[in-house]
C-alpha cells in the first residue's frame, strides 16, 4: 500500500504541528514517515494512517523531530560561520593582503592623528550599525518575497538573515565606547587593537553579505529548482 | 541489541562508509541498510541519524541531491571528494582503536 498525495500533505501538517517550520527540514522528515508508514502497512494492511504514523512518529524517541531541528540548524549556522572564515582568509593573501593591510594602516593613521577619538569611533559605529539594520530589513523582505512566491519557510533563510549567527556581533558594538574608554586617552595598544578589529570585522561583514549569503542561496536554488528563491 | 552508546561515536563512520559503497542513499535506506546488514543488531535511531547527515553535510563531507520520487520529495546524499578521503581516514581511525581495544581486553582477560 502506498502513501497517497493527501496524506503526504498531512505529514507536512503533522511536521508544522511538531514544531518544524522550514519546509527545507520537513521534506527529509515526510520522506522518512513516508517510508516508514509504507514499510508498516506491508507488515500490517490493517493499520490506519494515523495509526501507523504514531509508530514511526515514536521512533525519534521523546524530544520528537526538535533534536533534528535544532541540530540541523547548529550545523547550517556553523558552515556559514566556516565559509566566512574561509574567504575571509583569502584577504590576508596576495594581492588582496595589500588592501587590508592598508586599511587597517590608515585607520590607525587617522586614529594617532585625531585627538579626540569620538570624530572617529562614533561615525564608525553609526554606519557599522546603520548597515546591518539596512541588512535585517533587506532579508527580511526577501524572505517575505520568497515566502509570498513559495508558500514556505526556508532555514537557510532564517540562516542568511542572521549571517550564520555573526549577526549579534551587533551587540558587540555597542560595547565600543566602554571598552575603548572613547573620551579618554588611548595608548599604542588600543589604536592597533581598534584598527585591526573594526577592518576584520567590516570584513567579515562584507565577506558574509556579498559571498556567503549569496552562495547559500544558490545551493538551496539547486537542491530545490522547482522553487525560486534567486 | 547492543548498548547503544557503544555505536554512536561511530555513527559518522558507518554512514560514511555505507555511502562509499553505494552512489547516493537517503536516510530512511541507510537505517533499513544497518538494519539489514546487521540482522537486527544495530538500530540506528533517527533522532541519532539525521543530525549526523546534517553535520556531515554542512562539513562539506556530503552533498545533497533533492529528487522527486512516487508523489513525495526525497534527499539523497553522496560523498564529495572530501567526504571519500575522510572516509579512509575514519576507517583507518576505527579499526586501529577496534584493535587497541581487543589488545587491551586480550590482556585483562
Amino acid at each position: 500500500m502506498k502513501i497517497t498525495e493527501q496524506q503526504i500533505q498531512e505529514l507536512y501538517k503533522f511536521t508544522a504541528q511538531h514544531y518544524v517550520e522550514f519546509y527545507d527540514v520537513q521534506t527529509e522528515l515526510v520522506d522518512h514517515l513516508a517510508n516508514g508508514i509504507e514499510a508498516l502497512w506491508q507488515e500490517k494492511p490493517e493499520l490506519k494512517f494515523e495509526e501507523a504514523l504514531h509508530i514511526e512518529f515514536k521512533k525519534f524517541g521523546v524530544f520528537g523531530f526538535s533534536d533534528v531541528v535544532e541540530q540541523k540548524y547548529n550545523a547550517l549556522s556553523k558552515h556559514y560561520r566556516k565559509q566566512v572564515y574561509k574567504y575571509t582568509k583569502q584577504y590576508f593573501k596576495l594581492p588582496k593582503i595589500i588592501l587590508t593591510l592598508f586599511s587597517m594602516w590608515a585607520l590607525f593613521k587617522l586614529l594617532t592623528v585625531v585627538e579626540n577619538k569620538n570624530y572617529i569611533v562614533i561615525p564608525l559605529i553609526a554606519f557599522l550599525f546603520a548597515f546591518q539594520m539596512w541588512y535585517l530589513i533587506f532579508e527580511r523582505r526577501k524572505r517575505k518575497n520568497i515566502k509570498q512566491f513559495t508558500g514556505k519557510n526556508w532555514l537557510f533563510q532564517r540562516i542568511t538573515t542572521e549571517l550564520g549567527g555573526l549577526v549579534h556581533c551587533v551587540n558587540f558594538i555597542l560595547y565600543v565606547p566602554d571598552l575603548f574608554f572613547i573620551d579618554g586617552p588611548w595608548s599604542l595598544w588600543y589604536q592597533i587593537v581598534f584598527s585591526i578589529g573594526t577592518v576584520l570585522y567590516i570584513l567579515m561583514l562584507y565577506v558574509g553579505v556579498n559571498i556567503v549569503s549569496p552562495k547559500l542561496r544558490m545551493e538551496a536554488q539547486n537542491q530545490f529548482p522547482q522553487f525560486k528563491f534567486i | 541489541m547492543p548498548n547503544s552508546k557503544l555505536y554512536k561515536g561511530s555513527l559518522t563512520t558507518i554512514i560514511l562508509k555505507l555511502l562509499s559503497e553505494q552512489e547516493k542513499m537517503y536516510g530512511y535506506e541507510i537505517t533499513q541498510k544497518v538494519k539489514e546488514l546487521t540482522k537486527g543488531e544495530l538500530n540506528i535511531t533517527e533522532g541519532a541519524l539525521y543530525p549526523s547527515l546534517h553535520k556531515l553535510e554542512a562539513n562539506g563531507l556530503l552533498e545533497v541531491e533533492v529528487v522527486k520520487v512516487d508523489n513525495r520529495l526525497r534527499k539523497y546524499y553522496k560523498l564529495t571528494n572530501n567526504g571519500t578521503k575522510e572516509t579512509v581516514n575514519k576507517l583507518e581511525e576505527l579499526q586501529s582503536y577496534l584493535k587497541t581495544m581487543q589488545s587491551l581486553i586480550g590482556k585483562l582477560a
